[in-house]
């Protein structure tokens, strides 16, 4: 059952990925003749964006393989409306997340291999593999990032960002690592509060829809 | 209340963070054959009868049920697990470390270090090896050939023996 999915759904990532980005672009095409870039402020009065979203990913870190897909939320509060830059329409903002996604090694992007699950100290000090995984194996992976999110409003409709900061991430047996986390993304306005946004990076994408408060 | 909340719910998502386990991806009758690149470990899918062959890369191993023939050469560690009935077969690398069940026939030969815990009825050799440390659980039969330390324990309170063939055996020769 969960194989019939993961291959449903890798197949249609790319294009999901494809219409996401064509939306997005749509929406910056259609406001063309309202660029706000220049003005200074954000066109929206809000101090905090929640934002539940799919996540996908591939190649995890850590000891996981493949490629997986869940659920997430991302809150984003605003530390600095006027952003870094004078006479540009920037904001700032410090993002924390939580992400669960569940990856299947037999869709790496790369092929797969099966890997050690459990090592036992053998006679002359050799270590031996007593237990292997099938098919690539399958990981579940908590991940709470921690960014900070620089944000672009382009036009009414559409607003671009970038997101840097560390990925903390939880693995079964290997407990928890950490790894750098940079995300480009853009969101549609539907209405004053509600957007349609798509990050794209490391280690994960992801597309959802953000409230405004 | 709402920290309570959110608490129980990351505890639970901790709780669904992890590994499955599983039994590997080779087929009852097929050759899988893993080399190259760093770390390779495969298994028989369903359980008994593969054939696991590794070589050329860094850490290797094969897992696997009654009846399987694993070869291993040509890595820095090699491993293998196996039940009854098993042909394995190591060479050209720093470690060969092995478990497996009755009537075992292992090979250890131009090897830094051969470790084996085998079963009753199991027959290794050791050849062109610096250490050759094996434990039987039952009757078994150790031959080593220009060997620096050979070395047998007998499990089960069997007595280990030197025979006239230049073996070393657990139980009587």
């Amino acid at each position: 059952m969960w194989g019939v999915l993961m291959r449903r759904s890798t197949r249609r990532v790319l294009p999901a990925a494809l219409v996401g980005a064509l939306m997005l672009a749509a929406g910056a095409a259609q406001a063309r003749d309202g660029y706000i870039i220049q003005d200074r402020r954000a066109p929206f009065d809000y101090t905090a964006e929640i934002e539940p979203h799919l996540v996908f990913g591939s190649a995890p870190p850590g000891r996981g393989a493949g490629s997986g897909l869940g659920v997430g939320v991302r809150a984003s509060f605003v530390i600095a409306p006027d952003g870094f830059l004078r006479d540009v329409n920037d904001s700032v903002a410090i993002g924390v997340g939580l992400d669960y996604a569940h990856y299947a090694g037999r869709y790496a992007l790369d092929g797969y291999r099966d890997q050690c699950l459990h090592f036992e100290t053998g006679p002359a000090g050799t270590m031996v593999c007593t237990e292997v995984t099938s098919n690539g194996g399958s990981y579940n992976y908590l991940f709470v990032p921690v960014v900070m999110q620089w944000n672009f409003w382009l036009t009414e409709k559409f607003s671009a960002f970038g997101e840097a900061g560390l990925s903390l991430y939880h693995l079964g047996n290997e407990g928890f690592g950490a790894v750098p986390a940079l995300f480009v993304g853009g969101r549609l306005r539907l209405t004053d509060t509600i957007l349609l946004t798509a990050r794209l990076g490391y280690p994960t994408i992801s597309f959802g829809v953000s409230f405004l408060l | 209340m709402k920290a309570s909340f959110i608490c129980a719910a990351v505890i639970a998502l901790l709780q669904l963070s992890g590994c499955e386990t599983g039994s590997g991806s080779c087929l009852t009758g097929n050759t899988c054959e893993c080399s190259g690149g760093t770390d390779c470990y495969q298994g028989c899918a369903d359980s008994d009868g593969c054939n696991l062959l590794c070589h050329n890369m860094v850490h290797c191993g094969g897992v696997c049920g009654d009846g399987c023939d694993l070869a291993c050469h040509d890595v820095n560690d090699c491993s293998a697990s196996c039940g009854n009935d098993c042909n394995i077969d190591c060479h050209n690398t720093v470690s060969c470390g092995a478990f497996c069940g009755t009537n075992c026939q292992y090979d250890c030969h131009d090897v830094d270090r051969c470790g084996v815990r085998a079963g009753a009825g199991s027959i290794i050799q050791c050849t062109n090896v610096t250490t050759c440390a094996v434990e039987c659980s039952g009757a078994c039969q150790l031959f080593c050939k220009t060997t620096e330390n050979c070395d047998l324990k007998c499990a089960n309170g069997l007595p280990s023996s030197t025979c006239a063939d230049g073996s070393m055996r657990c139980g009587a020769c």
